[in-house]
């Protein structure tokens, strides 16, 4: 039995490691980033809902009944090797005694099973280097599935990324549409503003017309009342003025008579040739004064031009209407002499 | 400046009163203002008057001995166109027209006004003179004269202004007249010959003749005379330069050798000559010194007076027994007589423009003057003169005659009046005068 004593300290390093090994993976797990549960929560409940999460406690629970049993394994495995610990320890008491009577025989005997410890070892090592395989294809498997899982969960969280900007996006486009409605309502509002103002304004403008024509035909007949009272005064004042033009007819020839004669008694032919004529433009004042004398077709002797012009002034004040009206009406303001002696007077 | 000022108004006439009177009655009918077009009115003045011509001859201011206004006055007064403002009414005395107040002459009633002044120029004297229309108010005449003699300075304004105002031509005021007049004592009695001023001022003696003279003529261009003297009982015709008073006989026929006439032309002279019997009208050829016989006839013919074109003659003859007027055209002879009015027509004188003719007219014991149409013979016009003239000549424009009677000698304008002599000193008693006709 003092052969395996080292044997005996290898199973408990051993079991130790494995404990150790066995509280390790729970606590990696714990240790792992929590799901982002934070996240999560930023979601609204609808939208948690369509997480699979009983899967996920299933999962959890699982995992937890592992390691749960892998621990009870792990203590009745201590347990165990603690039993055998005292009996070896017992053994290995007496086998002292006997292996000191043994060692040469013993000797050989391990030398034999010593190649075959090594043989053994070999196995053990090539079991261990299987065993070892497998914990890391385990292990890789393991870390495939971690990473298969952080990609899933990656993926999820894009899958929510998309989600939620989808979700926006959907929001915004609500957005959009409501705001779309709004505007249109808005124009419709206007428009139907802008109806009703113009239909307002038609109205306006039929009843302005209305009054328009309410108006033209008031002034339509206002004018007709006023052409027909125009008429009779056209009328009322021809009569008149054929009857004034008759009295200023007389009073005209009353007043050239007069001028001739008056005119005639200054005019000094003394001297001069016979056969003559002249032309003047005489302006007279409302007082029959002279003002002002053009000759206007001269008689070609300068001396016959003055002596009718020398009359002229002689002669006045040429006997004028009263009324300066009257004087202005019958055109004395400016008038013609002719000087023809050859005509008598 | 002179001021303008309106025709005067105050003081409308009676006829104006009752124009006007007249006028308001036709007005009132008319009733209220109301608008007829105003035709154009014509005032047309036919006939007309013949009158004086309202003058005022202001005395020119500044220098001389010649009372310059005075003489100008007489001579335009003697036209017997002009009505002259004497001068104790004249209201101012302007001497230029910046200092006429035309208002103050029309209140007169003055038409045109003469203003003037004298200055003493280098050589004599410098006028300045202005006539004026005094209802136009401008200057109808302005005209500046440089001249050694005051009297001729007079003549020749009086000329301008008569030529100015009167439509006429000018040029009577400044012609010279030749006359005779005598002197010495009845034993020895002289006789002169003298040319002076139109009016008879600055005479000077041409000819002191112990015979009597008759008959002076000027010739056209006044650069001589022709007339006649009684010698030895006889006539005869001398024809004189006055500027040198070298003297020609040019005619001295036994008989009658008088009544010398220049032609227009001056190149022959008409006669009355009796050296083939009774008095004929004979030409004098100038040039050549031959005679030309005009008139055959038994009875006298004289006084011979030319036309102005040179072509005809008319004179004086009483074939039909009493004196009367004939015409006879020189180149053919042919006579006729112009006078039939009144039983005395002589010694024609032919107006230089051609278109009067003035004789001595006699209606009974009445002599008097006539103008008579040169053609037709008809009288125009008959002027009595305050005595009876003997003889007629017209001034060069033909407006103004020159009568003679007896020692008195008076222009008289063709239109009849009026009637001034010609006064000379005391001591001259002038005859037989004629005017030259430039």
């Amino acid at each position: 039995m003092r052969r395996e004593s080292p044997r005996y300290y290898l199973v408990p390093a051993l079991l130790s490691a494995l404990v150790h090994a066995a509280f390790a993976v729970p606590l990696f797990f714990r240790l792992a980033p929590p799901p982002k549960v934070q996240a999560i929560e930023n979601f609204s409940v609808l939208d948690a809902v369509s997480i699979d999460a009983s899967a996920v406690e299933q999962e959890v629970q699982r995992l937890r009944d592992i390691d749960t049993r892998k621990e009870q394994e792990l203590k009745d495995m201590v347990a165990a090797a603690q039993a055998k610990t005292k009996a070896a320890e017992q053994a290995a008491a007496q086998a002292e005694q006997k292996r000191q009577q043994e060692v040469q025989r013993l000797e050989q005997q391990r030398k034999a099973e010593e190649q075959k410890r090594r043989q053994v070892e070999q196995e053990r090592k090539a079991e261990e280097q299987k065993r070892q395989q497998a914990a890391r294809e385990r292990k890789a498997e393991e870390q495939k599935r971690q990473q298969a899982e952080r990609e899933r969960k990656a993926e999820e969280q894009k899958r929510q990324q998309a989600e939620r900007e989808r979700k926006a996006e959907e929001q915004k486009k609500q957005q959009a549409e409501q705001e779309r409605k709004a505007e249109e309502e808005r124009k419709r509002k206007a428009e139907q503003e802008r109806k009703a103002e113009e239909e307002r304004k038609r109205k306006a403008e039929q009843e302005r017309k209305a009054e328009e024509e309410r108006k033209r035909k008031a002034e339509q007949e206002r004018k007709a009342e006023e052409e027909r009272k125009r008429k009779e005064e056209q009328a009322r004042k021809e009569a008149q003025e054929r009857e004034q033009r008759a009295k200023d007819k007389s009073t005209i020839a009353a007043l050239v008579s007069a001028m001739s004669e008056r005119t005639s008694s200054y005019f000094n032919l003394t001297g001069l040739p016979q056969g003559l004529r002249c032309k003047m433009e005489v302006r007279l004042s409302p007082g029959g004064e002279v003002l002002g004398v053009v000759i206007t077709g001269s008689s070609g002797n300068d001396l016959f031009d003055r002596r009718a012009e020398l009359a002229v002034k002689k002669a006045a004040p040429f006997p004028v209407p009263d009324d300066p009206r009257d004087f202005e009406r019958i055109g004395l303001g400016k008038i013609t002499f002719t000087f023809d002696p050859a005509r008598s007077n | 400046m002179p001021k303008t000022s309106p025709v005067p108004t105050a003081c409308p006439k009676a006829w104006l009163r009752r124009a006007r009177a007249s006028l308001c009655a036709l007005l009132a009918l008319a009733g209220a203002a109301v608008a007829v077009p105003a035709a154009a009115i014509e005032v047309v003045v036919g006939g007309g008057v013949e009158r004086s011509l309202p003058l005022a001859v202001v005395d020119f201011g500044g220098v001389g001995n010649v009372e310059l206004a005075t003489v100008i006055r007489n001579d335009l007064r003697r036209s017997g166109y002009f009505y002259i403002t004497d001068p104790a009414d004249m209201p101012a005395h302007p001497t230029s027209p910046t200092q006429v107040d035309y208002t103050d002459w029309r209140r007169l009633g003055v038409e045109s006004l003469l203003v003037g002044e004298v200055l003493q120029g280098a050589d004599g004297y410098r006028l300045h003179y202005y006539l004026l229309d005094v209802y136009g108010q401008r200057q109808i005449i302005a005209e500046r004269i440089d001249s050694g003699n005051l009297r001729l300075a007079a003549h020749r304004i009086s000329d301008s202004v008569f030529a100015a105002l009167s439509g006429r031509k000018g040029g009577m005021f400044q012609g010279k007249m030749v006359f005779v007049s005598d002197g010495g004592t009845v034993d020895q009695p002289s006789y002169f010959l003298s040319m002076s001023d139109y009016d008879g001022y600055g005479a000077r003696v041409l000819l002191d003749s112990p015979e009597p003279i008759l008959s002076p003529a000027f010739s056209p261009d006044g650069s001589s005379l022709a007339y006649v003297v009684f010698e030895r009982g006889s006539t005869t015709i001398y024809v004189q330069d006055i500027a040198s008073g070298r003297r020609q006989r040019v005619s001295a026929w036994p008989g009658i050798n008088g009544s010398p006439a220049y032609s227009p032309d001056g190149s022959s002279i008409a006669a009355s000559l009796s050296r083939d019997g009774n008095p004929e009208i004979y030409l004098l050829h100038l040039a050549s010194a031959t005679w030309q016989r005009i008139t055959n006839s038994s009875a006298i013919d004289t006084e011979p007076a030319w036309t102005p074109d040179g072509k005809s003659l008319v004179f004086t003859s009483d074939r039909s027994g009493k004196p009367q007027v004939y015409k006879v055209e020189l180149a053919t002879g042919a006579t006729r007589r112009l006078t039939f009015s009144g039983e005395y027509n002589a010694g024609p004188a032919i107006s230089p423009d051609g278109s009067a003719m003035a004789v001595i007219t006699a209606d009974g014991n009445n002599f008097m003057l006539a103008l008579l149409d040169p053609d037709s013979g008809e009288v125009v016009r008959a002027i009595r003169t305050v005595v009876p003239p003997e003889k007629v000549g017209f001034a060069a424009n033909g407006q103004l005659l020159l009568y003679s009677s007896g020692d008195r000698i008076g222009t008289v304008p063709v239109t009849g009046s009026p009637d001034i002599p010609i006064t000379m000193p005391e001591a001259i008693r002038p005859r037989q005068a004629s005017w030259g006709t430039r």
